[in-house]
């Protein structure tokens, strides 16, 4: 598949919603926690050598499970391989909650259902659809519910 | 959404107008190069009925942190082709970046969730080939894929709509036409062309709607909006519903044990065997 990597070199020299220096670890077979500039730019977090300016790898947060691992750590894993799990150590607790809850609302599609359970609410609260301001209340991407063929 | 099963790459002379000419057989797949293809000149477009955005280039001004300036130090190439075929170009020296394919390939897959925001063939210009080659494109989210065939199972490239901008390159020579361009100087242009009006507004429309940065900016005022209502209504405003991304069901609080935990996995194994049944369900229907 291919894909233009200066694309993605682009994404990850936009303004970032969260950067860190953070250990990581990545799901290789004696792999050891590295320091790593971690950033996470829309829903992409991608990962730097602390020293350069170009990103060596870059996750997709979509159908992703994003769990907390003791201590002051959290594991980000994909829905297609469970098992493989890529770690990183916080300095703290603090820290740690924070980027768990950044990545998560990150993810296109926890936006998208968010943004769809707002909609309904406020259109039964109100009555009125709050998209229609927008003249996008017809999009398809934010409808509910609308199941793979 | 309207999708056909014509495969994708044979030529359908009874649509596509002057752009049966322009088509050429499926030549060898070349690499896509890094080096910008030859812009299009300017030409005036049609206006259409779509939103006003024509164009926008996405700058998110939250908090960030500058990164250290120094240009990356050159390593070893590692350049592994890819089994799907021709791997991307190196840059000159410098080692290639890894994006995590599985989670791409995964999210392109839906897993039998959420149906694609838009599907449909549009007309891509190769980049050494200048003809015209059928794909059938695939729009989730910020992403576009497009595949050689509809149904492949592998896309043939994918486009992060975040790094690029797109604008109407409508012209008599050229009906339905639009390009998509990377926002960074020296950076490649998906050239492409509907071959219906409905299919140029359609896709116009929603790839303006595609980015990352759109759907935030539209999130943020809807969940004040909400909490307004809310207050105003003497009602506790909710979280939106956490979903299980692994299964797609509804996630209750953490297992407070082992027996809970055992009873947990037990259902959602029973589950995600009731959902392959369903959409195995849906195959049989559609082909059986």
């Amino acid at each position: 598949m291919r894909y233009n990597e200066k694309e993605l070199q682009a994404l990850s020299r936009q303004p970032a919603e969260k950067a860190a220096e953070i250990g990581m670890r990545v799901p290789k077979k004696g792999s050891v926690v590295k320091r790593r500039l971690v950033k996470l730019v829309v829903n992409f977090l991608f990962y730097f050598r602390t020293d350069e300016a170009e990103p060596i790898g870059a996750l997709l947060l979509e159908h992703c499970r994003i769990a907390k691992e003791e201590p002051s750590g959290f594991s980000i894993s994909f829905i297609e391989d469970p098992d493989r799990k890529y770690y990183f150590e916080c300095s703290s607790e603090e820290q740690c909650q924070e980027w768990i809850d950044a990545l998560r609302r990150a993810s296109y599609e926890f936006m998208r259902r968010s943004l769809i359970f707002y909609r309904n609410e406020i259109q039964k609260m109100t009555g009125k659809d709050p998209l229609e301001q927008y003249g996008i209340s017809e999009e398809a991407r934010f409808q509910l519910n609308t199941h793979q063929a | 959404m309207g999708m056909t099963s014509l495969s994708v790459g044979e030529g359908n002379g009874s649509e596509g107008g002057s752009y049966d000419k322009l088509i050429g057989r499926s030549p060898p797949v070349f690499p896509e190069n890094l080096t910008p293809s030859r812009t299009q000149e300017e030409v005036s477009f049609r206006s259409t009925t779509w939103p006003g955005r024509t164009s926008w280039f996405l700058g998110w001004g939250v908090s960030h942190q500058e990164i250290g300036k120094r240009p990356p130090r050159p390593r070893t190439c590692s350049h592994r082709p890819s089994p799907e075929g021709p791997s991307r170009p190196l840059l000159s020296g410098l080692a290639t970046m890894k994006l995590h394919r599985k989670s791409v390939l995964s999210y392109f897959r839906g897993t039998g969730a959420r149906a694609p925001d838009r599907e449909g063939i549009l007309l891509k210009k190769g980049t050494r080939n200048p003809s015209y080659q059928r794909r059938w494109f695939i729009l989730r989210g910020n992403l576009l894929y497009y595949l050689e065939h509809q149904g492949d199972r592998t896309p043939l490239g994918l486009i992060l709509l975040d790094s690029c901008r797109v604008e109407p390159r409508d012209s008599t020579t050229e009906p339905y036409a639009f390009v998509i361009l990377a926002s960074e100087e020296g950076g490649r242009s998906y050239k492409l062309a509907a071959e219906k009006k409905v299919d140029f507004d359609g896709w116009l429309q929603a790839l303006v709607w595609a980015g990352w940065s759109q759907l935030w900016e539209l999130l943020q005022p809807l969940q004040e909006q909400y909490q307004r209502v809310c207050q105003e209504a003497g009602v506790e405003p909710q979280a939106p519903p956490q979903e299980d991304r692994f299964l797609g069901l509804p996630c209750s609080p953490a297992p407070s044990g082992f027996q809970e935990l055992h009873q947990r996995f037990g259902e959602e194994i029973q589950a995600l065997a009731r959902s392959r049944a369903t959409r195995r369900q849906v195959d049989l229907m559609e082909f059986g």
